[in-house]
C-alpha cells in the first residue's frame, strides 16, 4: 500500500516538474515577445548579467531532459530486476540530467534536483552506496544555486524577466512560481515522510519478530530444564525398577532354592539316625540343588533371566521345577494338562513359571503340603492355571512380596490372579492369562 | 585516388554555410553616404568567390539609431548574427554579458594574422579588460575644425600643429566679439570643446582600466574642468549652437576624422559648410598633456553562439585585415583604415590630398601619429553609466561656476560608490 503512495508521489512529482518547467518556459517567452513589442530589448541587454537562453530552447531542451529522466526511471520500474548492476549508472545519469535540465532553466530552479534523490532512494540499495549518491545529490542541490553559481560566474537569471512587469503581475508570477515550488517540496517531504515511516513500520515488525523468538528460545529453555528433570527422575524410577526386579529376582531364585535345600535338610535331619543310606542318597539331590541354586543365582547375576524356561520350553521347565520338588521334598507335586499346549510369548512363558514357582514354594514353605496338583487348561484364547495344595492353609490371607509380585506380573499381561484358603483346608491359587497369538 | 573520392564526396555532403552579418543602413559615421552597404557588398562578393561553400546574408535597412535595440532583440531571441557591428555605446554590455566571442586564442592562433600590421590603438579599441572581442574595420580620431574664414578676418594665423591650451584661449579671447553693434556678442572661439576633450588633452584618464575606481578628483581633471570654465565665461552666458557653427561665427569645433573628410570634397561641402573656408589640426594641449584627442571606431565581433566560428573569423579577418578592403575603407567610407601600411600607402595619400587639395595639413603621416597618439576609453560595463553622471554634474559645474575642485570631489565620492555597488 505504501509503496504504491511512493509511486503515485513520485509521479505527481514528475508531473509538478513538467508545470514548472512549462511555466517558467512560458514566462521567458511572453516576456521575449513583450520586451521586443516595447522596443525595450536594448534597456533589457543593460539589466541581465549574462545572456538568456533562446527561449524556444528552454522548453524543448529541459523538457526533453525530463522526459529522459521519465523514460529512465520507467526502464528501471520494467526491468530493475534485470538491470542491477547498472542502476548505480542510472543515477548518475539521473544527476547530470537533472544538473542540464537546470542549466537550461538558468540555475534558477533546482527543485528538479529532489527527482534524482527521490530515485535514489527508491532504487539504491545498500546504506553506504545510498548514502554516498544522496550526499553528492545533496551537494549539487546546495551548490548549484543562482545565488551561489552568480558568485563566479555571469549567470542569467529569470527574476530579470519577472522584473519587466508590474508589480501586480510580477506577484501573481512570484505567487504562481512559489506555490509550485512549494507543491514539489512539500510532495518531496511527503515522500520522505512515507519512506521513514515505513522504515518505522519495517523496525517494529522486525522487533515484534525478535521478541517472539526471545519468548520461544526462553520457553525451550525451559522445557530443557524440565526435560533434564524428567529424564533424571525417569532415571531414578529405572533405577527404583530395577531394584525392585533385583529383588524379585533374588526371591524367586535363590529363596526358592533356599527352600527347598532347608527342607530337604530337615527331611534328612529326621531320617538320619535309623536310614543313613536313605539319608545320603538325600543329601547329594539336596547337593545338586544347592549347585543348581548356585548357578541360577550366577545366571542372574550375569542375566538375570530363569534358566529353566530360556533352556526349555514351559511345559518341560514346570515339570523340571516339580520333579525336583517332590524328589527333594516329602511334597509331591503333579502336573494336569488339559486342551492343546500352544506356544507363548516370552513374558507368558515366565509369568506362568513365576506363577507356579511361587505357588510351588508357598505351599512347602507355608503350608508343609504333602501334595501339590498343578492343572494347566489351554482354552481358545485364555489360559487357566490353578495350583491346590493340601496344606495348612490359612484364615487370613496376608499378601507378601510374593504374592503381590506374581498379581502384579499376571496383570501386566492384561490377566487376574486370585487366590483362596481357608484354615486347614490348604491354599488355591488361579491365574486366567489371555493368550496371544503368535 | 580512393582519398580523392572521399574528399570530394564529403565536399559534396558538406551542406553551404550561410553566415549571418549584422549591419545597419547609413554611415556609422553619421555623415551622408550614398551606397551604405557597398563596403559590406563587395567585401561578402570577394568572401564568396575565395569561400564557395560559404553564403553571407544581412538585413539592410536598419537604421543606425534602431541598430542597438534590433540587435538586442535578436540576442535575447537567440538568433543574433554570426557576426556583427558593435556601436560603441553597446561594447560594455555585449562582453559583459558574454554574447561576444573572446579573439586573442583565434588571433593567436592564425598563422595568416599579424596583429602588428594594424594601428595599436586600434586592436586597443575591440578590447575589454585587456582581452580582444571585437576588431575594427575603421577608426577616426578627433580633429579640431578650424574657421579658416574667421581666423584671417581677425588677422590670426591658423595654430600650429603643437599649440596649447593658452594659444587656444588666447583665439578664443580674441574672436569672441560682438560684429554687427547690437550689443550682443555674436562671434564666438569654440563650440563642442567637452570635459572629456579637456580631460585627455591635459594627459588625464578618468578610470582605472578595469573600472575599479575614478580619478575625476585628480589635479589635472580639475584643471581641466576649470579651463572649461574659463572658456565658457567669454561666452557670457550666451549658448553657442551648432547651428553658429555651420553659419561661419565660431572659430573652433572638434569633429571626427570622418566628418572632415565627408565634408570636405564636392558637393557636401557646399550643402552644409559652404559658407566658410575650413581646416583641420590637431587639439590643443594643456599643460600637462599633448595635442591627443578620443579615438572612435567601428567595432565588429563574432556571436559567442555563433554555429560557423572558423567561418565567422574568415570573414571578420577578411573585412579587417585584407588588403582589398581596407583600401575600400578609403574608397567608400570616411574612416580610416586599420592597417597602417594602407593609410600610408600611395592609394591613402592620394585619397587624403584629394579630401584638400589645397593644403598639405592631412597627411598620411601625421593621421597615423594622430592615431597613435589617440585615447581609448576604458572598457567596463559601467563606463556609459558614470560617464553619464560625470557628463551632468561637471555641466552643472560649468554652467552654474560652482567650485571645481569641490564638486569633482563629490563626484568623484559618487562615481567610486556606483562602480563599487550593484
Amino acid at each position: 500500500m505504501n509503496h504504491k503512495n511512493l509511486h503515485v508521489i513520485r509521479m505527481m512529482m514528475f508531473l509538478v516538474n513538467f508545470i514548472v518547467i512549462l511555466f517558467m518556459s512560458i514566462i521567458i517567452y511572453e516576456t521575449t515577445e513583450l520586451i521586443c513589442d516595447n522596443y525595450m530589448a536594448r534597456d533589457f541587454l543593460e539589466k541581465i548579467k549574462f545572456i538568456p537562453t533562446t527561449p524556444w530552447k528552454v522548453p524543448v531542451f529541459s523538457l526533453a531532459l525530463l522526459s529522459a529522466l521519465i523514460l529512465g526511471v520507467t526502464i528501471r520500474e520494467k526491468f530493475g530486476e534485470y538491470i542491477k548492476p547498472v542502476l548505480y549508472l542510472f543515477s548518475i545519469i539521473d544527476i547530470i540530467l537533472c544538473i542540464a535540465i537546470m542549466y537550461y532553466l538558468n540555475m534558477s530552479y533546482k527543485g528538479v534536483m529532489l527527482l534524482s534523490i527521490v530515485n535514489i532512494i527508491v532504487y539504491i540499495e545498500g546504506n553506504k552506496k545510498k548514502y554516498m549518491f544522496l550526499v553528492l545529490s545533496v551537494l549539487v542541490y546546495i551548490l548549484f544555486d543562482y545565488d551561489i553559481f552568480s558568485i563566479k560566474f555571469n549567470l542569467f537569471s529569470i527574476n530579470d524577466y519577472i522584473q519587466h512587469y508590474t508589480f501586480t503581475q510580477r506577484l501573481y508570477i512570484f505567487g504562481i512560481r512559489n506555490a509550485l515550488f512549494s507543491i514539489n517540496e512539500v510532495l518531496f517531504i511527503l515522500f520522505m515522510i512515507i519512506v521513514i515511516q515505513n522504515q518505522i513500520d519495517e523496525k517494529i515488525r522486525l522487533k515484534d519478530l525478535y521478541d517472539t523468538l526471545y519468548q520461544t528460545a526462553e520457553e525451550s529453555k525451559i522445557a530443557n530444564i524440565q526435560l533434564q528433570e524428567y529424564s533424571r527422575k525417569s532415571e531414578d524410577m529405572v533405577k527404583t525398577k530395577e531394584r525392585n526386579r533385583l529383588a524379585r529376582e533374588i526371591h524367586d531364585t535363590i529363596g526358592h532354592t533356599l527352600t527347598g535345600i532347608a527342607t530337604g535338610l530337615e527331611a534328612c535331619i529326621e531320617i538320619i539316625d535309623w536310614d543313613i543310606k536313605k539319608t545320603k542318597s538325600q543329601i547329594i539331590k539336596i547337593a545338586a540343588l544347592a549347585k543348581e541354586g548356585l548357578l541360577e543365582v550366577r545366571r542372574s547375576v550375569s542375566e538375570l533371566r530363569p534358566d529353566a524356561v530360556d533352556r526349555l520350553s514351559l511345559i518341560p521347565a514346570i515339570q523340571k521345577l516339580a520333579d525336583n520338588i517332590t524328589e527333594c521334598t516329602k511334597t509331591k507335586v503333579n502336573l494336569h494338562i488339559e486342551g492343546t499346549v500352544k506356544k507363548l510369548w516370552i513374558e507368558e512363558e515366565e509369568t506362568v513359571y513365576r506363577f507356579i514357582q511361587e505357588g510351588i514354594t508357598n505351599a512347602v514353605r507355608h503350608g508343609k503340603a504333602k501334595e501339590i496338583n498343578i492343572s494347566f487348561q489351554f482354552d481358545h484364547s485364555v489360559i487357566n492355571i490353578k495350583i491346590i495344595d493340601d496344606g495348612i492353609g490359612c484364615a487370613d490371607i496376608e499378601e507378601g512380596f510374593g504374592l503381590t509380585h506374581i498379581r502384579e506380573m499376571v496383570g501386566l499381561l492384561n490377566g487376574k490372579a486370585e487366590f483362596f484358603s481357608q484354615n486347614g483346608t490348604g491354599f488355591i491359587m488361579h491365574a486366567v492369562l489371555p493368550i496371544r497369538w503368535r | 585516388m580512393l582519398v580523392m573520392i572521399a574528399f570530394q564526396g564529403y565536399q559534396m555532403i558538406k551542406q553551404p554555410i550561410t553566415l549571418e552579418i549584422g549591419v545597419f543602413a547609413g554611415s556609422y559615421w553619421d555623415v551622408p553616404i550614398q551606397d551604405s552597404n557597398r563596403f559590406f557588398d563587395e567585401a561578402i562578393v570577394e568572401f564568396e568567390k575565395i569561400h564557395p561553400r560559404v553564403k553571407i546574408t544581412y538585413r539592410s535597412g536598419t537604421l543606425k539609431r534602431n541598430y542597438s535595440e534590433w540587435l538586442s532583440q535578436k540576442i535575447i531571441r537567440g538568433n543574433e548574427p554570426d557576426l556583427f557591428c558593435i556601436l560603441p555605446r553597446d561594447f560594455n554590455t555585449l562582453v559583459s554579458i558574454g554574447i561576444l566571442k573572446e579573439l586573442d586564442e583565434i588571433m593567436m592562433n592564425d598563422p595568416q594574422f599579424d596583429a602588428s600590421k594594424m594601428y595599436v590603438n586600434a586592436i586597443k579599441s575591440g578590447q575589454f579588460q585587456r582581452q580582444q572581442y571585437a576588431l575594427p574595420s575603421e577608426i577616426a580620431p578627433a580633429l579640431m575644425f578650424v574657421n579658416k574664414t574667421l581666423l584671417t578676418r581677425e588677422g590670426i594665423p591658423i595654430p600650429k600643429g603643437d599649440w596649447t591650451w593658452n594659444d587656444f584661449y588666447d583665439i578664443c579671447n580674441r574672436v569672441t566679439k560682438d560684429t554687427n553693434g547690437d550689443g550682443k556678442i555674436d562671434q564666438f572661439g569654440t563650440f563642442g570643446f567637452g570635459w572629456q576633450d579637456a580631460v585627455y588633452t591635459n594627459g588625464q584618464r578618468l578610470f582605472e582600466a578595469d573600472g575599479s575606481r575614478a580619478y575625476f578628483d585628480s589635479p589635472g581633471v580639475v584643471e581641466a574642468v576649470e579651463f572649461l570654465m574659463k572658456l565658457d565665461d567669454l561666452n557670457l552666458n550666451y549658448k553657442v549652437t551648432s547651428n553658429d557653427f555651420d553659419a561661419g561665427k565660431v572659430a573652433f569645433r572638434p569633429f571626427l576624422f570622418s566628418t572632415y573628410k565627408a565634408y570636405k570634397p564636392y558637393p557636401y561641402r557646399v550643402k552644409k559648410y559652404g559658407q566658410f573656408e575650413w581646416e583641420c589640426i590637431k587639439l590643443p594641449r594643456g599643460p600637462k598633456g599633448n595635442n591627443v584627442s578620443e579615438l572612435h571606431s567601428l567595432l565588429m565581433g563574432i556571436s559567442s553562439r555563433t554555429k560557423h566560428e572558423k567561418e565567422a573569423w574568415e570573414f571578420l579577418k577578411f573585412l579587417v585585415y585584407k588588403e582589398s578592403t581596407q583600401t575600400n575603407v578609403l574608397k567608400y567610407s570616411y574612416g580610416i583604415p586599420v592597417l597602417r601600411y594602407i593609410t600610408e600607402s600611395e592609394f591613402g595619400e592620394k585619397v587624403f590630398s584629394a579630401v584638400s587639395p589645397e593644403e598639405t595639413f592631412i597627411n598620411k603621416s601625421l593621421l597615423s601619429e594622430v592615431i597613435e597618439q589617440s585615447i581609448v576609453t576604458p572598457k567596463f560595463q559601467k563606463y556609459e553609466e558614470a560617464v553619464m553622471m560625470a557628463d551632468k554634474e561637471i555641466f552643472q559645474v560649468v554652467s552654474m561656476e560652482k567650485d571645481a575642485g569641490k564638486a569633482l570631489e563629490d563626484l568623484n565620492k559618487e562615481i567610486n560608490n556606483f562602480l563599487k555597488n550593484n
